[in-house]
């Protein structure tokens, strides 16, 4: 056996609180298959579960009126196993190998793997259930695996895994195979019968223990996806609401840049006339009010200047009060200049009070990392987006304005805070 | 603005600006979306323009770390897949 193997019960005992979260359950389908297959009821039955872990296996079978001994090489996985599973006369959890079943011969009707045996001897491991079965009794193992080829997400997931974990092998990965138990079975001179009980389950399934316990919990994120990519602390604060030094990979999935020029470089490279107005948060790709540069004499922006002296105007007059010609002359411009820009009273509110959000942009950002984050993400994004000075002020000016001081008629609130898209 | 007409302009700010494209882009159902972007609403409500403590004055890592698992499971998708059984008996009935 290898190092690998050897060892192997220690790899999930270090963490067995999250192994019990993360690792999903086994559908009734599995259950059905198994008495069908091994023409041995479950009702009444003495299971072996080797390999039990904390108990997932232990307990599917336990509620199906089975007594099982659960058997493991962990003391912490069963010490889980032990707080989550009811120990009655129904069930005893015991420290034990299953290369050596400390069991006598031809007591279990079942010897189960559930996800287990390739931890084990492939020829002492079944030699050891052959023994310790009844006559007629069966032998069973079985393992959760991931369709890659029926989602693409899934076919990048493995990838990403493979990447993160150098010692990953997983379903739609070269190289990977199905432990070889059914020739170890036929080795043992049993007679040995296959099914495939499908799923599909909620991904969150697989990522109970997702960022914010594994951002915890530095060891199991080692083991499922490899380190957590930290924002080092760093010399900035982000839109996210993430410290991070420049240039470093944020938990957000986005690049930060301390001046935002790269990311203005690429506006214009895609002949967009959409201009990150700041840098702090310009760079993350989250501003894009369309703002056209150069339109003022001096070189400040003439539109910019409006519409600033305009939420000024909004947010301490009301929106009766306020008018175009104060407008204009707090920003140094001419009335008529406003109009060219903006149009009537109404309009130049709305859009004065719209959300400096491209959605284009929200999505790539949201979009960009792992799916099993994109809760995170989409949350961090959020609130980081909602906490700025600028975006909270026009959330909560449009919000505090009376019914009287609001512009137009129904249907104006969509424009308020639409995004800046143009 | 009135309550609902403010409620109305948060929801519209979050399902076409935020998870309008988010939601297509992952194929997620109409309902999980909707899910999803009722707990953000109330969120913002609650935090910016009700400013209720203690959630207006939570850290955003905070509030990220209580809200995410369950954002993240209406807007997770479905993973296909299914389950090897290896079963051998030395009765021939099986």
């Amino acid at each position: 056996m290898s190092e690998r193997i050897t060892g192997g019960h220690r790899v999930f005992n270090r963490v067995a609180e999250e192994y019990d979260a993360a690792r999903p359950h086994y559908p009734e389908t599995l259950y059905q298959a198994l008495e069908e297959l091994s023409g041995v009821r479950l009702k009444g039955a003495l299971v072996l579960d080797v390999g039990a872990g904390t108990g997932i296996a232990t307990r599917g079978l336990l509620d199906r009126g089975a007594r099982v001994v659960a058997l493991d090489r962990g003391e912490r996985m069963l010490a889980v196993l032990r707080g989550r599973t009811a120990l009655d006369l129904q069930c005893r959890a015991v420290l034990g190998d299953g290369n050596a079943l400390p069991f006598r011969d031809g007591v279990a009707d079942l010897v189960v793997y559930a996800q287990a045996w390739h931890w084990l001897d492939r020829r002492a491991s079944i030699a050891e259930a052959v023994r310790v079965l009844r006559p007629g009794g069966a032998v069973a193992g079985w393992w959760n695996i991931e369709d890659a080829d029926k989602a693409d997400w899934l076919a990048a997931l493995e990838v990403r895994l493979a990447e993160a974990c150098p010692a990953y092998v997983g379903p739609a990965l070269p190289g990977w195979s199905m432990p070889p138990i059914a020739e170890a079975m036929a080795e043992a001179g049993l007679l040995v019968a296959q099914t495939w009980v499908e799923w599909t389950r909620s991904v969150s399934f697989f990522w109970r223990a997702s960022s914010p316990t594994c951002a915890r919990s530095r060891t199991s994120r080692r083991w499922t996806t490899g380190p957590w990519r930290s924002c080092s602390p760093g010399s900035a604060r982000s839109w996210c609401g993430c410290s991070r030094t420049a240039g470093s990979p944020c938990r957000c999935g986005s690049i930060w840049r301390p001046d935002g020029r790269a990311r203005r470089a690429d506006a214009a490279a895609r002949g967009s006339d959409a201009v990150a107005d700041r840098t702090a948060c310009g760079d993350a790709g989250l501003r894009g009010q369309g703002i056209r540069p150069g339109g003022h004499p001096d070189g400040a922006d003439t539109r910019t200047a409006i519409l600033a002296a305009a939420r000024r105007a909004f947010a301490e007059k009301g929106f009766d009060n306020a008018t175009i010609r104060g407008i204009a002359r707090e920003a140094g411009v001419d009335p008529a200049l406003v109009h060219h820009y903006f149009g009537t009273k109404a309009e130049l509110f709305a859009t004065a009070m719209r959300l400096p959000v491209d959605p284009r942009e929200v999505a790539a950002t949201v979009l960009a990392g792992p799916r099993e984050e994109v809760g995170e993400r989409l949350v961090r994004c959020v609130l980081g987006l909602i906490a700025e000075p600028e975006t909270e002020e026009r959330i909560v000016g449009a919000a505090a304005l009376r019914d009287e001081q609001r512009p137009g008629a129904r249907g104006d609130s969509r424009v308020l805070l639409g995004g800046g898209r143009r | 603005m009135s309550n609902d007409q403010v409620l109305a302009a948060i929801h519209e700010f979050f399902s076409e600006v935020v998870a309008g494209e988010v939601a297509s882009a992952l194929g997620i159902p109409p309902l999980r979306l909707e899910a999803a972007i009722s707990q953000m609403v109330g969120i913002v409500l609650i935090r910016h323009i009700l400013r209720v403590e203690p959630m207006a004055s939570a850290q955003v890592d905070e509030l990220v770390d209580l809200l995410a698992p369950t954002i993240q499971r209406y807007l997770g998708g479905l993973a296909v897949g299914g389950i090897r059984l290896v079963l051998a008996s030395s009765n021939p009935g099986i």
